[in-house]
C-alpha cells in the first residue's frame, strides 16, 4: 500500500515530497518563532478548501483567530471569500486565570473539534501552536498521554493534519523531551529554520521524516512572499518548457550583432563581465532599448543605481530608456536598497518578471546577489534564475563585476560563466597613457562568433565598435589607434604626392627633350639648306667653267678636245 | 453564615465520559457539595460527547472543568477536583462538615 498524499499548494513543497503531506496522517511542523509555521499551515488549508474542495478546520491555541485572519489578509489568499463551510477557525486559547485542581485531559477540546469537523465534513485540520496546550499539562506522563490521545483522535477521524509546535533553535535542547515524543508519533515531520548569516535573514525548510515515502532531506531555502511560503527548489513547473529557439535578438549594437551572427539567441543567458566602468550597464541598456523597440516586454533590475540615474546616464550615450518606460514596455527596478537574502532577491525578480510578463531581463550586476554572507546561496540562486529563465524562454542578460582587470580567464564570482550561453568580456587596455574599452566574445554557444577584440566607443550618438589595430602582437585603441590611422593616412598621401611629383618630373623631361629635338631639327633643316645651297653653287660654277671652256675652244678652232 | 444560607450556588461541570478524570471529578464534586455546601447547590453536568458544540460555545478545552457560574466573573477550575480547596476558596466557604 502506498501512502496517499495531500497537496499543500505550497510552491516547491509538493515537488519536494512527491505530492504533499501524507493523507489521513499527521504532519508535525516544527520551528522557532517567526519561521512561518502558521503561514504554511494556513496556506495549505486555504489551498485545500479552495482548489481541492476539502474543507478544513484551523484550531488556534496561541493567537486569537481574529488576529490570525488579520495577519493573513497581507497575503493574496482572500480568506473572507471562503465560507464557514470551507474553512472554520476554532479558538482554544487557554484562559490565563484557570484554576487547577488535580489531573485533567484534553477530551473537551477533542469533543469541540469533533463537533466542528462533523458539522462541515472537514478533511483537513491544523492545530496551531500545540505546544501551548501541552505545556499546561502538569507532568510529562500526562503530556505524553494527551499527545497520544490527540494523535489517535486525528487518525480515527481520517483527517489530514498539520500540528505546529515551537522549537528552540538547534543546539538548545528543549527542557522537556515531549517534542521528540511527538516526532516519533507522527508520520511526517518538517522543520522550519530562520537563521541570520552575517546579518542577512535566511529561511530554510527541511523534511526530517516521512514514513513510507522518499523525500529530499536537504535544507531548502524558502521565502515568505505575497502568496505565502515559496520554496526555492522548484518553480511550480506545471507547464512544459518552451522549445529552444533559433531566433536572434539584436544586442542593440550593430557590429556586435554581426559578430554574433545576428545577436543573442532568444532564451539564452548572456553574461557580461568587466571591471567597474567598462560599460556593462550600457550594454545591458542597449539590449533593453532595442528589445523594447521590437515590442518586447523587458525588465531591468539594477543593484547599483536608481532608476532615474540609469535613464539619465544612458541617455548620455544615446540610449533612450525613457520612451519604453513611458510606453510601459520597460519595467525598471532598483533593488540595491532592498534588503534580504539572495533567495528573497530572486523571488522578487521572478515576481516582477511574472507581473510584467517580461521576455527579456537584465540584471545589473548579478554579482550583487553574492553580497554579505550569501556566497554559497548566491551561486545556486543565480543558477536557478538562469534555469527559470530558460524554462520560460526568457532572454537573460546578467552583468558581473570582475575585481581585476585583464582577468577574463579566471572565474566569475558566481561561476555564471559555465552556465552562460554567451559571455562577453569588457576590459580596459591601458596604452600610451589612456584607458580604452575593449570588447571580446569569450564564448557563444551555437554561434560561429568573431574572435576579434573590438574597441567599444561610446559617444552621444550611441555605441559603436571600432576595429582595432594589431601591432607587435598588441591591439591598439583610442589615441594610439587614431595616431596609427593618421600615420597611415599621411604616408598614403605622401606616396601619392611622390608619385605625382615623379610624373611631373618625367613630363618635364619629356618636354625638355622634345624642345631639344625641335631645336636640333631646326638646325638640321638649316644645315640641309646650307648644304643644298652649297651644292647648287658648285654646279652652276662647273656649268660656267664648261661653258667658258667650249667658248675658248670654239674661238681657237682647235681640232682636239681640250689642250 | 446566616445571610448566605439562602444564596444558591450555580455550578456547571463539563465532563467527557470515558475519561477517568471526568468520572473522578463527578464523584469528588458530589462529595464536596455534600460536605461543605449542603443543598445550596444547583449542579448542571454537561456531557461533551452528547453536546460537543457546548465545548466550542463555552470554550472548554480541558476536561473535566468546573465553572462556578454564580460568581462574577465566573471562576473556572480544571482537574479531577482531588483537592477541594480551590473550589472552597473561590466560593469563600469555610470548610465545614454538613454530613454529620
Amino acid at each position: 500500500m502506498t501512502i496517499e498524499k495531500a497537496q499543500t499548494g505550497i510552491i516547491g513543497f509538493d515537488e519536494l515530497t512527491g505530492g504533499g503531506i501524507p493523507r489521513g496522517r499527521v504532519t508535525l511542523l516544527a520551528g522557532g518563532a517567526g519561521t512561518g509555521k502558521t503561514v504554511m499551515a494556513l496556506q495549505s488549508l486555504v489551498h485545500a478548501a479552495r482548489e481541492l474542495g476539502e474543507p478544513g478546520v484551523f484550531v488556534a491555541f496561541e493567537e486569537h483567530s481574529g488576529r490570525i485572519r488579520i495577519n493573513a489578509s497581507g497575503f493574496d489568499w482572500d480568506l473572507d471569500a471562503l465560507s464557514e463551510g470551507q474553512l472554520t477557525f476554532l479558538d482554544f486559547q487557554p484562559s490565563v486565570d484557570l484554576v487547577q485542581s488535580g489531573d485533567f485531559d484534553l477530551t473537551g477540546m477533542l469533543a469541540g473539534m469533533g463537533a466542528a469537523v462533523s458539522r462541515m465534513g472537514a478533511r483537513r485540520i491544523v492545530l496551531d501552536a500545540t505546544d501551548i496546550i501541552l505545556s499546561l499539562l502538569p507532568d510529562r506522563r500526562s503530556m505524553r498521554r494527551e499527545i497520544f490521545r490527540l494523535h489517535e483522535w486525528l487518525l480515527e477521524h481520517e483527517l489530514t493534519a498539520i500540528i505546529t509546535a515551537k522549537q528552540l533553535p538547534s543546539g538548545e535542547a528543549a527542557p522537556e523531551g515531549d517534542m521528540d515524543f511527538m516526532q516519533f508519533m507522527v508520520d511526517s515531520a518538517v522543520q522550519l529554520r530562520h537563521d541570520l548569516v552575517q546579518g542577512i535573514s535566511q529561511r530554510s525548510l527541511r523534511v526530517v521524516k516521512y514514513r513510507g515515502s522518499a523525500f529530499d532531506d536537504n535544507d531548502i531555502p524558502y521565502v515568505i512572499g505575497s502568496s505565502g511560503l515559496k520554496l526555492a527548489s522548484g518553480f511550480g513547473r506545471q507547464t512544459a518548457p518552451l522549445p529552444v529557439s533559433g531566433e536572434r535578438l539584436s544586442t542593440g549594437i550593430e557590429r556586435l550583432d554581426s559578430m554574433l551572427e545576428g545577436g543573442y539567441h532568444r532564451g539564452a543567458s548572456v553574461l557580461v563581465t568587466g571591471s567597474p566602468g567598462t560599460a556593462k550597464t550600457t550594454l545591458a541598456g542597449a539590449f533593453m532599448e532595442v528589445a523594447c523597440e521590437h515590442n518586447e516586454c523587458c525588465l531591468l533590475v539594477s543593484f547599483d543605481s536608481r532608476v532615474e540615474e540609469i535613464v539619465r546616464n544612458l541617455a548620455s550615450v544615446g540610449i533612450d530608456l525613457k520612451t519604453p518606460l513611458d510606453r510601459g514596455l520597460l519595467r525598471m527596478e532598483s533593488a540595491g536598497g532592498l534588503s534580504g537574502s539572495s533567495e528573497i532577491q530572486l523571488m522578487r525578480i521572478r515576481q516582477w518578471a511574472e507581473e510584467h510578463r517580461a521576455g527579456c531581463i537584465a540584471i545589473d550586476p548579478a554579482s550583487a546577489l553574492s553580497k554579505s554572507g550569501n556566497e554559497l546561496l548566491a551561486h545556486s540562486v543565480v543558477h536557478r534564475l538562469v534555469d527559470w529563465c530558460k524554462w520560460n524562454g526568457i532572454t537573460l542578460l546578467t552583468t558581473s563585476l570582475l575585481d581585476r582587470a585583464h582577468d577574463a580567464d579566471t572565474h566569475t564570482p558566481l561561476h555564471i560563466s559555465t552556465i552562460a550561453d554567451t559571455w562577453i568580456h569588457l576590459d580596459y587596455r591601458v596604452n600610451g597613457g589612456e584607458r580604452n574599452r575593449g570588447l571580446s566574445i569569450i564564448k557563444s554557444r551555437g554561434t560561429a562568433h568573431s574572435n576579434q577584440v573590438r574597441e567599444l566607443v561610446l559617444s552621444r550618438e550611441g555605441i559603436t565598435l571600432a576595429d582595432v589595430y594589431t601591432a607587435g602582437g598588441e591591439v591598439l585603441m583610442g589615441t594610439l589607434r587614431m595616431e596609427r590611422e593618421r600615420a597611415e593616412d599621411l604616408s598614403r598621401r605622401k606616396a601619392e604626392q611622390q608619385h605625382r611629383q615623379y610624373l611631373a618630373e618625367l613630363g618635364a623631361e619629356v618636354q625638355e627633350l622634345e624642345q631639344r629635338m625641335q631645336t636640333l631639327q631646326a638646325s638640321v633643316r638649316n644645315k640641309q639648306k646650307q648644304l643644298a645651297e652649297a651644292r647648287g653653287d658648285r654646279e652652276s660654277m662647273e656649268d660656267l667653267i664648261r661653258d667658258t671652256d667650249s667658248l675658248i675652244r670654239t674661238r681657237r678652232q682647235s681640232d682636239r678636245d681640250g689642250d | 453564615m446566616m445571610g448566605t444560607e439562602e444564596v444558591r450556588i450555580q455550578l456547571r461541570l463539563y465532563v467527557s465520559p470515558g475519561s477517568p478524570n471526568s468520572t473522578v471529578a463527578l464523584r469528588n464534586l458530589e462529595t464536596i457539595c455534600k460536605r461543605h455546601l449542603a443543598d445550596r447547590v444547583d449542579l448542571e453536568v454537561v456531557d461533551l460527547y452528547e453536546e460537543p458544540s457546548r465545548a466550542l460555545e463555552d470554550g472548554v478545552m480541558m476536561t473535566p472543568m468546573l465553572v462556578l457560574a454564580s460568581l462574577d466573573p465566573p471562576v473556572r477550575i480544571i482537574g479531577n477536583l482531588n483537592d477541594p480547596a480551590p473550589v472552597l476558596q473561590a466560593l469563600e466557604v469555610v470548610p465545614g462538615d454538613y454530613a454529620d
